[in-house]
């Protein structure tokens, strides 16, 4: 392999990671994480009629596998949606948040459940609404809390956006294919493709574990 | 809308029959893939403990390593590329014995065991150093003690992770799919391409890891309650 030849694949994987895993997965993120505090609100309401279906809709997504997800999202809801077409990118995009946002939710009422009542029933007391108490109370040390989970949660999700290549995304794995199809240098384009991700995952776990540390003493100081 | 739901064509030939083969293939590689995991894991986890540095910087090589690619990237390496490095009649062989399962088995067990790695570690320091100490002065030799005192303790308290990992296997299995085993995933896709009833077809597929996802979490809640450390295990909700 020349040169050239080296840097022109490895444009084109980086090219692909950007466009579609890297969007993809921040699009993701962003749009599960209002949906997953919903979700996790409606998980810790006492009424039955918002509290089981919420339950059902993170069990069921909890239980299957992303694959399933996405072919629901782009085979089977398109058909019944006026059996149209729907673009490969939007159907990854709404695969990808719901799914993510069934995990999210668990760590959302998690951190929500983790900060104690009293602090609450104190605010309450001090004569704040129940909804100052939620804003300026309870979530800004819920987030500090699930913070580090909700990160990981997402280098996660940024590994599991290669599997939109599935449904035919052309994202970096369906890309480093269609090279080597071409090239026929499955050792080269494959290790490549590895070691990208290694190098991404690898520092954005550091970036997390340092922050969880930053986390824990805080909440122990 | 016109789409009339119809049950039935999940159950004529060859339907019928992809789908048991599907089945049978996603419980294989996930019992098979869980396993392994378990038994690379335990050793991976306890190398983290090790007293020489080069052991103990080899288990965090293959935690880091096999939890910061992701699992189709993986897969495809071993898939394409680790047939590469051997020499032909080797590769032949590797072929003939369907590789296809073989890859998909390798990357699950290992992805897995580097994250079950890191809950030994975490169960080995609540095993602590007190019960070593105390196995080490009956008279049980090194090997002894880690063999029939630590390992024993470790596989109770590391339980709901066991657990948790086997669902996660469960579902990851559907990867599978991408080199071309015909496990659920696959055979969910294809009925639907071949026939158009996505609906039924998927519905399927969902159930089906839905049931065993909730089947498992039913035993090893069970097993968990059973072989519970009293004193040592805490885990939410169950009391």
């Amino acid at each position: 392999m020349t040169v050239e030849q080296f840097f022109g694949n490895l444009s084109l994987l980086a090219l692909a990671l950007l466009k579609y895993n890297v969007t993809l997965t921040v699009l993701a993120i962003i749009l599960a994480f209002p949906i997953a505090s919903l979700l996790a609100l409606g998980r810790l309401s006492s009424h039955r009629v918002i509290c089981y279906p919420v339950a059902a809709y993170i069990n069921v997504l909890r239980s299957s596998p992303l694959l399933m997800v996405l072919f629901w999202t782009y085979y089977t809801f398109p058909m019944l949606l006026k059996g149209g077409n729907v673009n490969v990118f939007t159907a990854a995009l709404i695969g990808l948040t719901a799914f993510e946002a069934a995990y999210f939710a668990e760590f959302i009422r998690a951190g929500l459940q983790s900060i104690g009542k009293d602090q609450q029933k104190a605010a309450l007391a001090t004569g704040l609404r129940p909804w100052q108490v939620s804003l300026y109370i309870t979530w800004p040390q819920a987030v500090r809390r699930m913070l580090p989970s909700l990160l990981t949660q997402s280098i996660i999700a940024f590994q599991d956006s290669t599997l939109a290549s599935v449904i035919g995304l052309r994202e970096v794995v369906q890309t480093t294919t269609i090279v080597n199809a071409r090239e026929v240098r499955p050792i080269w384009l494959y290790s490549m493709l590895a070691i990208f991700y290694l190098c991404l995952c690898f520092s954005l776990s550091r970036i997390v574990r340092r922050l969880e540390r930053k986390t824990a003493d805080l909440l122990n100081a | 809308m016109g789409y009339q739901i119809d049950w039935s064509v999940l159950w004529e030939s060859p339907y019928r029959e992809w789908i048991l083969e599907g089945l049978s293939l996603t419980f294989q590689i996930s019992l098979v893939s869980w396993v392994l995991a378990l038994v690379i894991g335990i050793l991976i986890g306890m190398l983290a403990e090790s007293p020489l540095r080069f052991l103990r910087l080899l288990s965090s090589a293959h935690v880091e390593l096999f939890r910061n690619v992701p699992l189709l990237v993986q897969l495809f390496f071993a898939y394409f590329v680790i047939p590469l490095l051997l020499p032909l009649p080797l590769r032949r062989e590797l072929y003939d014995l369907g590789w296809e399962m073989g890859s998909a088995i390798l990357t699950l067990s290992l992805y897995t065991s580097a994250k079950l790695a890191e809950h030994v570690r975490a169960g080995l320091n609540t095993v602590g150093k007190g019960v070593r100490q105390g196995a080490l002065s009956t008279g049980l030799t090194w090997w002894q003690m880690e063999v029939f005192v630590v390992v024993p303790l470790l596989l109770r308290i590391i339980v709901p992770s066991i657990t948790s990992e086997f669902l996660t296997i469960f579902k990851s299995s559907s990867l599978a799919m991408a080199v071309g085993v015909m496990e659920t995933t696959y055979v969910t896709q294809r009925i639907g391409f071949n026939t158009f009833r996505w609906i039924e077809a998927n519905a399927m597929g969902t159930v089906v890891y839905l049931l065993t996802a909730w089947a498992v979490a039913i035993c090893m809640g069970v097993i968990e309650r059973r072989v519970r450390v009293p004193g040592l295990l805490q885990r939410d909700g169950v009391h």
